[in-house]
């Protein structure tokens, strides 16, 4: 109750039917080494952002600042008008991050796994677990250790993991990494309903990204140039 | 709340790079000067002016060095602490330059105040070291610094690396009370009261003069140090900056 | 929030009990840096009960130390720790959770092996009885001391040394008065003092300790 009243008086006016993510005037350097420089953009419910770089342009840690992980040299984010830094709790409980670190226990059964990732957020039965695994095709490995299973099996549980958690953000960094064509077909279909239930997703991906009846931006880095 | 906005806008302004160099080269020669002439002249009157001791002698006239040594060696771990506190609530990058500046000043301070210390005590105790409390603390003072300065050196990225070294300065000055008050009560149980402290239970007027100059002098030279080191620090940290490049080209 | 901390604590444990040389290497180096000294001084009685408290409680500051590995390094090589920064709840209660299984695996069997090395080392009944109390006390504050510095170098490829620069000067108020307060009830001293500074000490670092680690843990991150 209270948490809804600090929300309701932390609203810029003006601002109060603002959905979605904003990024405003972002720098960003790695060392002395400028990666990029006043990026700002916006994603709106059920659009997809594709950001797009050569090798060390700074993706992944855009990626990282987006998800609260890093501090930008300077600039904002915001998330339905609230600044993420401050409302970091409630930020989190409205994103899903999957980075090159899949967040994988390899001494756990993938039920294990998501079973406690899940703690961290809202809980999950066991049947929801089970027909998770089920969906990204994992049928028969619930009880294996996730250190025999293969990269893309890994990545398939991360892929549950992400599904069960109901988050409106998805930012996944190179997510496609290790998956077999019907692995990625899968995700995409995944993203597909994510998006049409108003989420909003952002990537990177060497892969193209072709979806029905929703928006894909595409970021260049590190000239922030947004094309749609 | 409004004063309070505009003292941050103020600070926020003076802390900023550019402001910072322009006034600390300023500050620099006088702060230099006026050290130089205070360590000149409390040295004059502590080596040859201050009365002997009647009890060590002149040997005694190394805690013109040493005090001041041992005073600024936990001054400015105080210094750091509350400059990376400072960085770390308001973001103020300045802040993290003066800790990180700072830190080999300290440590040689230290090291100082634990060489001179134990020179002292060689015709004290007859030997060159001995576990008194104050020696023993200023040596655990001294893994205090190393550790600080081995973190930052290990942290590639410097901005982390400050942000890491904040919080071990803050930890770090949170327990030098805790390790301090408990490296005395070991000490005294160890060894009782027949071991004479270094410091003397009342000082003479004519030896605490030239002590105060000295001490003065110890902290107008750490400050015009800390402030030449800040400088070059903030010159590569805005490397990328169009003041240091016009200033670069000019020179 | 509560779940949270039940969840990890049960995961951590569970991953503990997979890998038993995580809670058996800190209690096999305890017992073999403890038997070095006799070999290396001497196996005398009386020497062995004057130096005894104090190394016994080196050894297990260096094995409690030396453990700190296990407590974020491979949260953090396989992505955990990642996610655990991004939980809704407050990263310092995850982190004391954390800070608990690390107790449980390496403090609490050094409590338990305690009176058979103090029996070797020829302590009194009673010394070793305070020696227990004063682990009991005493390895929480190591663990969640350490957690501090594991956390400002959980990021470093060879942080082990640097861990050790880092956190060793802070554990000495614990060797000093824990040791002493063994050596004092073999001599038949009072030892509340030294037992109260421990419990205010244990207090104090379990209420600021979580929070400076999960600052550590969110800097070490970026």
């Amino acid at each position: 109750m209270s948490q809804e009243k600090k929300h309701q008086e932390k609203i810029p006016l003006g601002q109060k039917n603002i959905k979605g993510l904003f990024v405003s005037h972002l720098t960003c350097e790695r060392g002395y080494r400028e990666l990029f420089k006043d990026l700002s953009f916006e994603l709106s419910p059920g659009q997809i952002l594709h950001i797009k770089g050569e090798n060390g342009t700074g993706k992944t840690s855009l990626l990282r600042i987006l998800a609260g992980l890093a501090l930008p040299v300077s600039g904002e984010v915001s998330f339905d008008g609230y600044d993420c830094r401050k409302y970091r709790s409630e930020y989190n409980e409205q994103i899903a991050f999957m980075g090159h670190k899949l967040g994988i226990k390899l001494e756990l059964t993938p039920v294990e796994n998501i079973r406690s990732h899940c703690e961290l957020s809202i809980p999950r039965t066991e049947q929801e677990i089970l027909d998770a695994l089920e969906k990204v095709g994992l049928y028969g490995f619930e009880e294996m250790y996730c250190n025999q299973l293969s990269a893309g099996q890994k990545r398939r549980v991360a892929l549950a993991q992400i599904m069960l958690t109901e988050t409106r953000l998805w930012i996944l960094d190179e997510p496609f990494t290790s998956l077999d064509v019907v692995g990625i077909g899968f995700f995409l279909k995944m993203i597909q309903q994510h998006v049409d239930n108003n989420g909003m997703v952002l990537l990177t991906t060497h892969q193209d990204v072709n979806l029905e009846n929703c928006t894909t931006k595409y970021l260049q880095l590190p000239s922030g140039e947004i094309t749609i | 709340m409004n004063i309070w906005k505009s003292v941050m806008k103020f600070i926020y302004h003076f802390a900023s790079p550019k402001h910072f160099y322009r006034i600390s080269g300023k500050l620099i020669p006088w702060f230099g000067g006026l050290a130089a002439i205070l360590l000149i002249v409390g040295s004059i009157d502590g080596l040859f002016f201050a009365p002997v001791d009647y009890q060590q002698g002149d040997s005694y006239r190394i805690i013109f060095i040493h005090v001041p040594a041992a005073w600024m060696s936990m001054f400015v771990y105080m210094v750091m602490a509350t400059s990376g506190a400072i960085a770390l609530i308001w973001k103020i990058k300045l802040a993290d330059v003066v800790a990180s500046s700072s830190a080999p000043i300290g440590a040689a301070f230290t090291l100082l105040a634990l060489v001179t210390g134990s020179i002292w005590g060689k015709p004290m105790w007859g030997a060159w070291w001995v576990w008194d409390a104050r020696l023993t603390s200023e040596l655990i003072l001294l893994f205090l610094y190393l550790g600080f300065m081995a973190l930052e050196s290990a942290i590639e990225d410097p901005r982390a690396a400050a942000r890491a070294c904040a919080i071990l300065a803050i930890v770090g000055v949170i327990n030098i009370p805790i390790i301090h008050y408990s490296v005395e009560w070991w000490n005294t149980l160890h060894q009782g009261a027949t071991v004479t402290k270094l410091d003397t239970p009342s000082i003479h007027i004519s030896m605490l003069i030239p002590l105060l100059l000295m001490a003065l002098g110890f902290k107008l030279y750490y400050a015009t140090v800390v402030l030449m080191r800040a400088r070059n620090k903030v010159l590569y940290a805005e490397q990328n900056n169009g003041w240091v490049k016009a200033i670069i080209k000019a020179q | 929030m509560y779940n949270a901390f039940l969840s990890l604590l049960k995961r951590d444990l569970r991953l503990a009990f997979r890998h038993k040389s995580e809670i058996l290497n800190p209690l096999f180096f305890f017992v073999i840096v403890v038997t070095l000294f006799p070999l290396g001084i001497s196996p005398e009685k009386q020497t062995l009960a004057e130096i005894g408290p104090g190394i016994i409680w080196v050894a297990a500051l260096l094995a409690s130390m030396l453990s700190l590995d296990s407590l974020f390094r491979s949260d953090f090589e396989d992505g955990t720790l990642e996610l655990m920064l991004l939980s809704e709840y407050p990263l310092s209660v995850m982190v004391l959770a954390k800070i608990l299984v690390h107790w449980l695996i390496t403090g609490f069997p050094i409590i338990l092996f305690s009176p058979l090395l103090g029996t070797v080392m020829f302590l009194s009944p009673d010394a070793i009885v305070t020696l227990m109390i004063t682990l009991l006390l005493g390895t929480p504050i190591l663990s969640l001391i350490g957690a501090i510095g594991m956390a400002l170098v959980v990021a470093l490829k060879r942080g082990g040394m640097l861990l050790s620069l880092l956190v060793l000067p802070l554990y000495i108020p614990v060797l000093i008065f824990s040791a002493n307060a063994v050596g004092s009830s073999m001599a038949g001293l009072a030892i509340s003092g030294q037992l109260y500074f421990l419990a205010a000490f244990m207090v104090f670092c379990l209420t600021l300790a979580p929070i400076a680690t999960s600052a550590a843990l969110r800097v070490s991150l970026e």
